[in-house]
């Protein structure tokens, strides 16, 4: 198995697991929502494509505009995963190529930019704003960075490869906030729908109870000895995707 | 949001302590008894009293025990003989300066049971002895590496340990797994690592948390003998778990080959802690020289208590009880189950049955099953083997199968 470089794996956490988050941030909460709502053209789509990595589709349309059309595209190669890991991290800024939509570039990149900066400022803001929102936003980040950890990440490979396949959903109460699936060989992790029926799921009874998990502050086993945290069928690949998702802090700091 | 409510017949007296107990212990209860590991809000959690195959919980509920402490209860809770042998020796002291003339009878004792060796040490707990067998191979090979099998449980200390905290990358660098009775794998590993083999350590079956149990193969015991014999590694027995279970020279004259060393623990002193290793005498050298001991390892009353254990189980024809009580309590749950149309799958030797229901890979079902028998009074473990004890009589058994009549009725209204 190949580990990937740090830069590597940086770049696919901010592919495959916060601009996912981005997205469910701009399509399923009103802050998110918020945030677009001033905006003149509703149907246009950011393509974030990193040589050797792959690609990430932003689609900003909204429903109630009801255009058949296709989106408008601004499609964003970077020529290494360095190129896109300084754009998250605001270390130095050197313009992706526009593939297509270059007339797009000047007008709603920087439209990206104040979504993305609004997602920090809830991420980092003060803890008490905004709490469950920030908590909802963590765990989606770390469901989706425990995926890509397990794939590319030499500890986190070595902690799933013991484990039996199957997918692990995290729910609070009734609603789900992802899941990460471990075949044997490879992790793949989502916010929607699942691709089969839950090994093992873990449903936490509070946002309280999730943001003191995301701290490291949740003594687990009483809490689930408690019920307040539930975990129902092969709790051994939970326990593993949580170990893994608290490794996301070391790249993706909140 | 809220929590979902808890079974109208959860033991309440059970909560309250381990919510008291939740602000005053890491994991209010932690290691395999953890709430945690059974099915919370359905289980009991503490334990008052027990007699027999029967405890009672803190809330004065009756169970028909199917763990038996995870083991140690082998005669039955409260074993009279054992109970006055410790009693005397209790009346004429524990915890000495030297350890107590009980220790050399006990000794002599277990080396005349387990046939293959010819010296006895002493410890508290399995890791005690798994870890301390480890050292021993280590000592006399002169080398480092340790075989196991992958899932296989020998203790909580760091280069076994299922857990994940507190280790370093170091702890395990020298301990190597392979899959149960693949013997590819295992010629495999000699092949590239047979040089710095110290020790290949095993249980005599493969008997997972989480997992259906596995018996060896045929040819598994004599490949694992001759590759370690091939290669100047010791083969260390964790009999911790299933020793005086199957047979009562050791569960390697269940499967019939000789091990090096051999692990003891669960079975020996129907619940007083004391474990065992017994070796070889070519490895008694090596053994003088890794350092043993521990505060209350001298301690005479589980030492007198393992003796009058170990000689009863060899008075009542214990392994036959047990298996006779095993078999029957498992044709009676396939029978029930197919009554039920809810098949079961029953592995691993009918002392030790592991049990769960088909089609049901990640236990979701085996839970919601065992929950349900929790209310009709029997604690059975949704992924870990059960154990029986002698106390575990034809009426018991008999008993345990009308409550888990009535537990198949329920939960199959639960499934439709
Ligand atoms: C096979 C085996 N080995 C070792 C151990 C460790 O024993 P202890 O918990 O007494 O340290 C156990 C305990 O369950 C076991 O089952």
């Amino acid at each position: 198995m190949d580990f990937c470089s740090h830069d590597t794996l940086l770049a696919r956490l901010h592919m495959e697991a916060l601009l996912p988050v981005i997205r469910f941030f701009i399509e399923e909460t009103p802050e998110g929502k918020a945030v677009t709502e001033s905006w003149q053209d509703w149907h246009w789509e950011m393509r974030w494509h990193v040589m050797g990595i792959g690609k990430t589709t932003l689609l900003f349309d909204r429903a109630t505009v009801g255009v058949a059309c296709q989106p408008r595209r601004l499609h964003l190669l970077f020529l290494s995963p360095f190129q896109l890991n300084s754009i998250f991290l605001k270390k130095g800024f050197s313009l992706p190529l526009p593939l297509s939509g270059f007339s797009l570039l000047f007008s709603h990149l920087p439209r990206f930019q104040s979504l993305a900066d609004q997602f920090e400022k809830i991420m980092r803001g003060n803890r008490h704003e905004n709490a469950p929102l920030r908590c909802l936003l963590a765990i989606k980040t770390a469901i989706l960075s425990a995926a890509v950890l397990a794939e590319c990440e030499q500890e986190s490979h070595d902690l799933i490869s013991g484990c039996t396949p199957g997918l692990a959903l995290f729910k609070l109460g009734q609603t789900n906030l992802g899941w990460i699936r471990w075949d044997g060989r490879h992790a793949t992790g989502g916010l929607d729908t699942l691709p089969e029926p839950p090994t093992v799921t873990v449903s936490f009874t509070s946002t309280a109870l999730l943001q003191a998990a995301l701290d490291g502050q949740l003594d687990q086993l009483a809490a689930v000895g408690l019920c307040d945290i539930q975990v129902c069928g092969l709790a051994p690949l939970a326990d593993v995707f949580g170990l893994i998702m608290d490794r996301a802090n070391k790249y993706l700091q909140p | 949001m809220n929590k979902p409510p808890l079974q109208p017949s959860f033991p309440k007296a059970s909560m309250a302590l381990f919510e008291r107990a939740a602000k005053v212990v890491p994991g209010g209860i932690y290691g395999h008894a953890s709430p945690a590991l059974t099915v919370p809000g359905a289980f009991p959690y503490y334990a008052v009293r027990a007699e027999g195959c029967r405890y009672w919980d803190a809330d004065g509920v009756e169970y028909l025990d199917f763990m038996c402490g995870y083991g140690p209860i082998i005669l039955g809770h409260n074993h009279a003989g054992v109970e006055d042998a410790a009693a005397h020796q209790r009346r004429l002291g524990d915890c000495f300066n030297h350890p107590a003339p009980v220790m050399v009878e006990l000794a002599e004792y277990m080396v005349s049971l387990v046939d293959f060796a010819d010296w006895a040490v002493f410890g508290k707990n399995g890791s005690d002895m798994t870890t301390w067998a480890v050292q021993v191979a280590r000592e006399f090979t002169g080398r480092k590496k340790i075989l196991k099998a992958s899932g296989a449980y020998h203790g909580k200390d760091a280069w076994c340990s299922p857990g994940h905290g507190g280790l370093i990358e170091e702890d395990r660098r020298h301990i190597h797994n392979f899959r149960w009775n693949d013997l590819d794998a295992l010629e495999s590993w000699f092949k590239t690592h047979g040089e710095q083999a110290a020790a290949v350590i095993l249980t005599p079956y493969h008997h997972p948390a989480f997992g259906d149990s596995e018996m060896p193969s045929q040819e598994f015991w004599p490949t694992v003998r001759r590759l370690c014999d091939k290669h100047g590694a010791l083969l260390i027995l964790d009999d911790v778990r299933a020793g005086f279970r199957l047979h009562g020279g050791g569960s390697h004259r269940f499967f019939g080959f000789e091990p090096d060393i051999s692990c003891y623990c669960k079975a020996i002193a129907n619940g007083y802690p004391i474990s065992a290793a017994l070796g070889r005498k070519e490895f008694k050298a090596a053994a003088s020289r890794v350092f043993l001991t521990g505060s209350y390892w001298n301690g005479a009353v589980a030492m007198s208590a393992a003796l009058a254990c170990l000689q009863t189980l060899e008075k009542e024809k214990a392994i036959e009880k047990m298996a006779a009580a095993g078999e029957m309590l498992r044709d009676g749950l396939l029978a029930l189950a197919s009554k039920f149309n809810s098949p079961l799958v029953i592995s691993g030797p009918p002392s030790m049955p592991s049990v769960r229901l088909a089609h049901d890979d990640n236990f979701e079902r085996t839970q919601e099953f065992c929950a349900i028998a929790a209310r009709e009074g029997l604690f059975f473990h949704p992924h870990h083997n059960w154990f029986l004890s002698v106390a575990h009589d034809g009426a018991a058994i008999t008993e345990s199968l009308r409550r888990a009549e009535r537990a198949f009725v329920s939960f199959k209204s639960t499934v439709s």
